[in-house]
């Protein structure tokens, strides 16, 4: 079975590819894999009709206890052959239908992967399998109704159905999880009825796995897409929208009716929604004058009936069920295709523009008659034993039956009007206008509809073989208990002959009477306004409606929107977690004494910001920032923190420089806070409310004492693991210095990023020449020079010394780029460009280069990343530590010049 | 002095945040350096501010009292990485004042909101590069 | 081993500096650039097929035990990112070949290309939180230096809403992870694991934790605090916006899961907060794609919303939703970066990027649609693609454990997602260009990113047919990530 699937699959693969090549006889190649297939299911008709059931299973995935598992018992074996069957006669039709496409390989190649994942669902035993494969024929199906693209109403109908239908199978899939994980098992053939009928989620199982079926097979009121999908090229609804896709809820709700079938809910949701469908197709179907859509709206009324006659679930109703099945199966298809022909030889679908074609086409003629009088319900076709059949079923149920009977005497008289409709009206009768002068079609075109058709005829006639081989097996493969099946033309004098006599009298009265029947029927006016169509539309532009304003929430443009949201979500959460965790507020204390000049730093760095925050020439805001950095600096000395005071220092300084020379280019300041002072209030709630949370949350966090040994062990193992005494540094270049590694990696990063942005253009760079000198003072000239190599000398010794004294390589490398910075502006960029003789982004990468083979000494040595190597030349303590700081000052600095360079000669250019 | 240095803490994010909702872009990158800063202060004192003596182990002795190191060691990355950031935030706004011709944050931002430009027709491979 | 631990992070840095050394040669960086990343790949790999025999690689840096030094741990997670990042990095180099022609693509590109990659290979092998928050820094430089990459007035608005959002959420995390040190007195993760899991976390811990949470949520993209990336991620240049698409939201969802795992192995009023935002992150994204009109626009929103399906996963705390959300994160990196790629070159190919300006590429050029069509089927969650995996596990996580509200979102966001899908495929690709058929132009030199939108595309159907294989690693991991004693002992052995 499997094989037959990937066999299909593969010929859709290859189809493009034939296409091209053998353009339209690259149908009949084509057509020989679904041919094969049926003739492989044909020979396994023997065994299942004896009772017989194959199996094959292949792993997917295992972790879930998903597989690809395939059963072929009586109703799969039906469906097998009628997707493959019917498929054959398809694929040799659309070679002769769209002959001269250009697309004509694609489409057979959506048409046979559709027909392979059909087959696959019809085979599937295993729950999710038969999921993907639903899914599947709802994408090829997407694919094939929009395959005339240029055409907008064929996309919209394309999206409408694969919306509804993927709607519905997403249902279905919680519907079928539920199912798998009530009844313990994925598998079809493993569930057992009373244990799901006893879970507790027995009716949201039933309510979604129906919902899934009901958008499938085009149940009201989801049946608005399958009118619409008569977009879709003819063979396409010939096979699709007629014989198989929409039969697939059909076949789900058949192969779940031997679990769901006992209890009541089941099969009475059923007889209802498909009794009103049916109905309510019929009614429409009467109304429309495009033949294709008649056809589609009768498809619908068939689909009700099926429905309908699954949840009779009684002897009569069942096999009803399978009878109706395959003949309408026949008889649509045959239908649909001779549909096409017309249209292909006329030029036109309308009803009342046809007429007389019998002259012109005569073979299509005779299938069409063929099909119309099964599809009539006339004996001795099979549709006549499926319409008698119906009726007693129906009547074998009771009360409800015999309403729904009426129901359906009624429905079925107005198909038997349409398919009079078809025939008569298209064929027989006076001339019609066309637009072409009508031909007979080509053989593949008419060798479809008229094989179909004459199957519905013998099938009807000889009916003892259906029984036995087809009919019997299927119909046990549906029931919930035993059903002994008996087909038959002739029953006696029943209600039910009795039903199908009035049928046909009303049919032909209908027929005959049918402009008054349209004219009663167009009076319901009020009815006629609701269309389904319409609601979608609406039920679409209000969901875009909804969403455009959601978006409009979040698509502002304005920067301090998201901010303030941002603010508002960090403080509330704060808040809510400090209210509802227990105890935050108790049992703190243990707070270190006050320090004057730690309160004086703190003083100066709020003074420094509120400075900043108000103020509004530029000069004053970079002297209120610095004022603050130097205030943070003085806290950091204070906190016994002298490395960081330092490095603070030095950022801080060339915070403010880089913010000197970008301000000056800016506009001036003007304006604090916003505009309306109710944004204002606003903004500053949010600014105190967020301060004032991370206030109380630190102080929530300080208030207790710092558990854990790590200060003690980084403090009394610096100088015998690290050698070094400068635990803050030894921390940094040896015990964390992964941490410094990826810091100076964002500080060389940052430069790179942050040059050309500030710079503007590589053009300055290149010029050798002189350019403009920032100071002209001479003794400013002739002091810098010895400054900047002091400066220089005293980098070398912090990073030297940095291992044992305050210093290190931070601080040493943005000692160097200041001195390096000092130069560049007394005498100009390129004169410090020469002296450095390298790109400064060169230097910042040969000291991530340093910082990284420092690491991987530690590696080559056989140890972790970044450990340690220490040698000891005449009582010098050199290690791998300090090669890494070395590598920090040069990519400090590099970064840093290669910023301020590009930042000054932006200035010169 | 944690109580203090909280509450300093708490004052400098509210000044820096106020600032970041500043209709002015330049007042947004200082109030970064200002959060910036406040959050390098929340840093160091996690260490608890009780030391007495700088981290410093000269001849082997542990001084008694000594400042935690690690929370130093943190701030002083945290220090260089925001110095980092605050310097690419300015290339940013030089930026935007040399594109938009103006600094005013909204008008600035507001135009990512703007629909898609129409792509201009690729040049030869051997183009120009930036 | 220990090479291979610290390899993820070293392999991109070596190659940065490389390009960083010979920047002047463009096509050298180039060159050294894809050699790089393809090392990266073959690194990730290797970690796959170690960490898939069920070794959890972890040491410590210098030597230095653990909590006193910073671990480095690849499990299973870890592992399957590292490799995933590598693929994804390569195909963003390969893609850029085909758009040499932009004058975006300064000789910087490379550059930060893998200074990105090192940022998040980093973030993903760590086992320290300050740690974490350095590589965090790196990758956030890196993505700054490329969203801005090219200039332009609506890129640099773009890069403004990014840079201080994103510049407030790094500081929010410098703040907790201090923080958190002064709370529980170790920033290892195994620490911080055996301190909460031993229920001795203080109230200021817990507070620290959330506001880390917090951090990763507006990285990860979560509602409500995603504003910045629908209006960030669709100025920036084309491959750069893939490579985003692909990971920087991982890296903020992969620490979500990495700190709730070890901290909160249970479920707790956590993972009930974690569920509402997940399906508001869920819904939201989906509707808000909805009503956009330009494509990546609509990809980007798809971003959030995806990455509330995940954030699903870790919220029902079983193992199998967790395996479901790595599950997820693996399929949906590769799909999305696809989507973003083959975006690109439809805008290209088209003159726009505004759907109503583009149209006709079905019959332009069928490769492509091809090449969407997967990627998109896969994000809808169409089998066998791998996305049909991803929703199904999590679907079936919620339902086993009652969660009816949050399988109703995620099977409804999935419809909507496929509105989403068919409105690009309807406008982009089936309608008729609105020039007319000559207005759409063939660049030059596709083959680049043909190859790589073919073999991501590739990728995603083995993901999807070959799901036992993918889901019994995602099985596996998440039974490491549901047992952090695990975790705790690796790196406990590691340090003696």
């Amino acid at each position: 079975m499997l094989n037959a699937v990937l066999g299909i699959a593969l010929a859709m693969l290859a189809a493009p590819l034939l296409s091209r090549r053998m353009d339209d006889r690259a149908g009949f190649v084509l057509a020989l894999a679904p041919l094969a297939a049926f003739a492989w299911f044909l020979a396994q008709v023997p065994t299942v009709a004896g009772g017989g059931v194959l199996y094959e299973a292949l792993a997917w995935v295992p972790a879930l206890g998903i597989e690809l598992a395939f059963r072929l018992d009586g109703l799969s074996l039906l469906f097998a052959l009628l997707v493959s069957g019917i498929g054959t006669l398809i694929v040799l039709y659309a070679g002769a239908y769209l002959s001269d496409h250009h697309h004509l390989g694609r489409f057979y190649a959506y048409l046979l992967g559709f027909m392979a994942a059909m087959l696959g669902l019809v085979l599937a035993d295993d729950l999710i399998a038969l999921f993907v494969f639903w899914e599947l024929t709802g994408v090829f199906s997407f694919l094939l109704i929009g395959f005339q693209h240029e055409k907008a109403e064929s996309r919209r109908a394309a999206l409408q159905a694969l919306l509804i239908t993927g709607g519905g199978g997403l249902a279905l899939l919680a519907g079928l999880i539920l199912i798998g994980i009530a009844g313990d098992a994925w598998r079809f053939s493993a569930l057992d009825g009373t244990v799901l009928a006893e879970h507790a989620l027995y009716p949201a199982m039933l309510a979604l796995v129906l919902f899934g079926c009901f958008t499938k097979s085009a149940q009201l009121p989801f049946h608005v897409w399958l009118p619409n999908a008569m977009a879709a090229p003819t063979p396409v609804s010939a096979y699709l929208h007629s014989a198989t896709m929409v039969k697939a809820g059909i076949y789900l709700m058949a192969r779940l009716n031997p679990v769901f079938g006992g209890p009541e809910g089941w099969g009475t949701i059923l007889v209802v929604v498909g009794a009103a469908t049916a109905l309510v197709g019929a009614v429409l179907a009467i109304r429309q004058s495009d033949l294709k859509r008649i056809l589609a709206y009768t498809t619908v009324t068939v689909l009700g009936q099926l429905t309908m006659l699954i949840g009779t679930n009684t002897t009569y109703g069942l096999q009803a069920f399978v009878i109706y099945l395959l003949a309408h199966s026949l008889y649509k298809g045959a239908l649909f295709m001779a549909v096409g022909a017309v249209d292909h030889a006329t030029g036109t679908r309308e009803l009342g523009r046809l007429g007389g074609l019998i002259r012109y086409m005569p073979l299509t003629g005779a299938a069409v008659a063929l099909a119309a009088f099964s599809n009539a319900g006339l004996p001795p076709f099979f549709g006549f034993i499926a319409k008698e059949f119906k009726y007693i079923g129906l009547i074998e149920l009771g009360p409800l039956g015999w309403l729904t009977t009426a129901v359906m005497v009624a429905t079925n008289a107005l198909l038997l009007a349409a398919a009079g409709l078809v025939f008569l009206r298209a064929f027989l009768g006076r001339e019609g206008r066309y637009p072409r002068v009508p031909h007979e079609v080509s053989a593949p075109m008419w060798a479809g509809p008229m094989v179909l058709a004459l199957g519905g005829f013998m099938l009807g006639a000889f009916n003892n073989l259906p029984e036995i081989w087809l009919v019997n097996a299927a119909v046990q493969a549906v029931s919930h208990g035993p059903v002994e099946v008996r087909l038959y033309l002739w029953g006696g004098l029943t209600p039910a002959l009795l039903a199908s006599a009035l049928t046909i009298t009303l049919g032909v009265l209908a027929y005959r009477r049918r402009q008054s029947v349209r004219h009663h029927l167009a009076r319901w006016r009020v009815f006629w306004q609701i269309s389904g169509d319409l609601l979608w539309d609406r039920l679409l532009k209000r969901v875009f409606l909804f969403a455009g304003t959601l978006a409009g929430n979040f698509q502002h443009g304005s920067l301090r929107r998201h901010m303030s949201l941002l603010l508002v979500v960090a403080t509330a959460t704060g808040a809510a977690v400090l209210a509802s965790v227990g105890g935050a507020f108790e049992g703190l204390g243990g707070f270190s004494p006050l320090s004057v000049a730690g309160l004086a730093g703190c003083a100066l760095a709020v003074a420094g910001a509120a400075g900043a925050a108000v103020m509004r020439g530029r000069l004053a805001l970079m002297g209120a920032l610095g004022l603050s950095g130097l205030g943070l600096a003085l806290f950091f000395l204070a906190a016994r923190a002298p490395d960081v005071a330092v490095t603070q220092l030095m950022v801080e300084t060339l915070t403010v420089l880089f913010l000197a020379l970008v301000l000056r280019r800016l506009p001036p300041v003007d304006g604090v806070g916003s505009r309306t002072p109710r944004t204002r209030r606003l903004h500053a709630a949010l600014a105190a409310a967020f301060g004032l949370m991370v206030a109380v949350v630190m102080l929530v966090v300080l208030g207790r004492p710092l558990p854990g040994d790590v200060a003690e062990w980084y403090l009394a193992n610096s100088l015998p693991g690290g050698h070094g005494a400068n635990v803050v540094n030894v921390i940094l270049v040896d015990f964390r210095a992964m941490d410094t590694l990826g810091e100076i990696l964002v500080v060389v990063l940052a430069g790179l990023a942050a040059a050309p942005l500030l710079g503007g253009g590589r053009a300055a760079e290149n010029t050798g020449a002189g350019g403009r000198k920032e100071f002209g003072s001479v003794l400013l000239r002739v002091g810098v020079k010895p400054l900047a190599g002091l400066l220089l000398l005293v980098s070398v010794v912090l990073l030297w010394r940095g291992h044992n004294l305050p210093g290190g390589g931070f601080i040493g490398g943005l000692v160097a780029a200041c001195a390096l910075v000092l130069l560049a502006l007394t005498f100009g960029v390129p004169m410090a460009r020469r002296l450095l003789r390298v790109p400064p982004a060169w230097v910042a990468g040969l000291g991530l280069a340093c910082a990284a083979g420092a690491g991987l000494f530690g590696l080559a040595g056989g140890g972790d990343f970044l450990t340690g190597g220490w040698i000891a030349p005449g009582g010098l303590a050199l290690g791998s530590p300090l090669l890494f700081d070395l590598g920090v000052f040069l990519a400090v600095s590099g970064a840093v010049l290669h910023m301020l360079f590009r930042l000054l000669e932006s200035e010169e250019a | 002095m944690e109580i203090i240095v909280a509450a300093t803490v708490g004052l400098l994010v509210a000044l820096g945040v106020w600032m970041m909702l500043d209709r002015n872009l330049v007042r947004v990158v200082l109030g970064v350096v200002v959060i910036g800063n406040a959050i390098n202060l929340a840093v160091v004192s996690v260490g608890r501010l009780g030391g007495q003596a700088a981290a410093f182990v000269a001849a082997g002795e542990v001084p008694a009292q000594a400042a935690n190191p690690l929370p130093q060691a943190l701030v002083l990355t945290a220090i260089v990485i925001g110095f980092a950031l605050f310097v690419f935030a300015l290339g940013v706004l030089k930026r935007a004042w040399v594109e938009h011709g103006t600094t005013e944050t909204d008008r600035v931002t507001a135009q990512a909101e703007t629909p898609a430009p129409d792509l201009p027709v690729d040049k030869p491979a051997s183009g120009e590069r930036a | 081993m220990k090479a291979l631990l610290v390899a993820p992070v070293l392999v991109p840095l070596v190659t940065l500096i490389l390009c960083l050394l010979a920047r002047r040669q463009a096509r050298r960086v180039a060159v050294l650039s894809t050699l790089g990343a393809l090392a990266l790949c073959a690194v990730g790999g290797w970690l796959v097929a170690v960490a898939a025999g069920g070794t959890v690689l972890a040491g410590q840096m210098g030597g230095w035990a653990a909590p006193y030094g910073i671990s480095l741990v690849i499990d299973r997670l870890s592992a399957a990112l590292v490799a995933i990042t590598g693929v994804v990095g390569l195909a963003t180099v390969v893609y850029a070949r085909s758009c040499d022609g932009d004058a975006a693509g300064g000789r910087d590109f490379h550059l930060f290309v893998q200074g990105l990659l090192t940022g998040v290979c980093g973030a993903f092998i760590t086992g320290d939180v300050f740690n974490l928050y350095v590589w965090f820094e790196v990758l956030l430089i890196s993505s700054f230096a490329l969203i801005v990459l090219g200039g332009g007035a609506r890129r640099v608005s773009g890069t403004v809403v990014y840079l201080f959002l994103n510049l407030l959420a790094t500081l929010l995390f410098l703040l907790s992870a201090a923080l958190l040190y002064g709370a529980t007195g170790t920033l290892g993760m195994a620490g911080l694991a055996e301190v909460f899991g031993a229920g001795e976390a203080t109230p200021g811990a817990t507070v620290a934790l959330v506001l880390m949470l917090l951090a990763f949520s507006i990285k990860a993209a979560l509602f409500p605090l995603f504003g910045w990336l629908p209006a960030s991620y669709h100025v920036a240049w084309a491959p750069v916006s893939a490579l985003f698409a692909g990971l920087l939201t991982k890296v903020g969802v992969y620490a979500l899961i990495r700190l709730v795992t070890l901290v909160w192995p249970e479920a707790g009023p956590a993972h009930g907060v974690l569920l509402w935002v997940a399906c508001a992150t869920m819904l939201v994204g989906v509707l808000g794609a909805a009503a956009q009109t330009e494509v990546r626009r609509i990809l980007s929103f798809h971003i959030v919303s995806q990455v509330g399906y995940m954030v699903l996963g870790l919220a029902l705390a079983t193992p199998l939703a967790l395996a479901g959300a790595v599950f997820y994160l693996i399929h949906h990196i590769v799909v999305k970066a696809n989507l973003f790629f083959v975006g690109g070159l439809a805008a290209r190919m088209a003159g726009s990027e505004r759907l109503a300006a583009m149209g006709g590429l079905y019959a332009h050029a069928p490769w492509l649609a091809i090449l969407f069509a997967i990627p998109a089927l896969s994000l809808a969650g169409i089998p066998p693609l791998s996305g049909f995996w991803a929703k199904f596990v999590l679907v079936k996580a919620s339902l086993d454990i009652g969660a009816w509200v949050a399988a109703g979102v995620a099977l409804l966001t999935g419809v909507f997602t496929l509105l989403s899908m068919s409105k690009i495929w309807n406008e982009a690709f089936l309608k008729a260009h609105p020039d007319g058929p000559q207005a759409l132009r063939t660049p030059a030199r596709t083959r680049p990113a043909m190859a790589v939108m073919a073999a991501l595309a590739a990728l995603t159907v083995a993901i999807g047919l070959g799901a036992g294989v993918v889901m019994d690693y995602a099985v596996a991991a998440a039974a490491q990530l549901s047992d952090p004693a695990g975790y705790i002992a690796a790196v406990r052995g590691e340090g003696g």
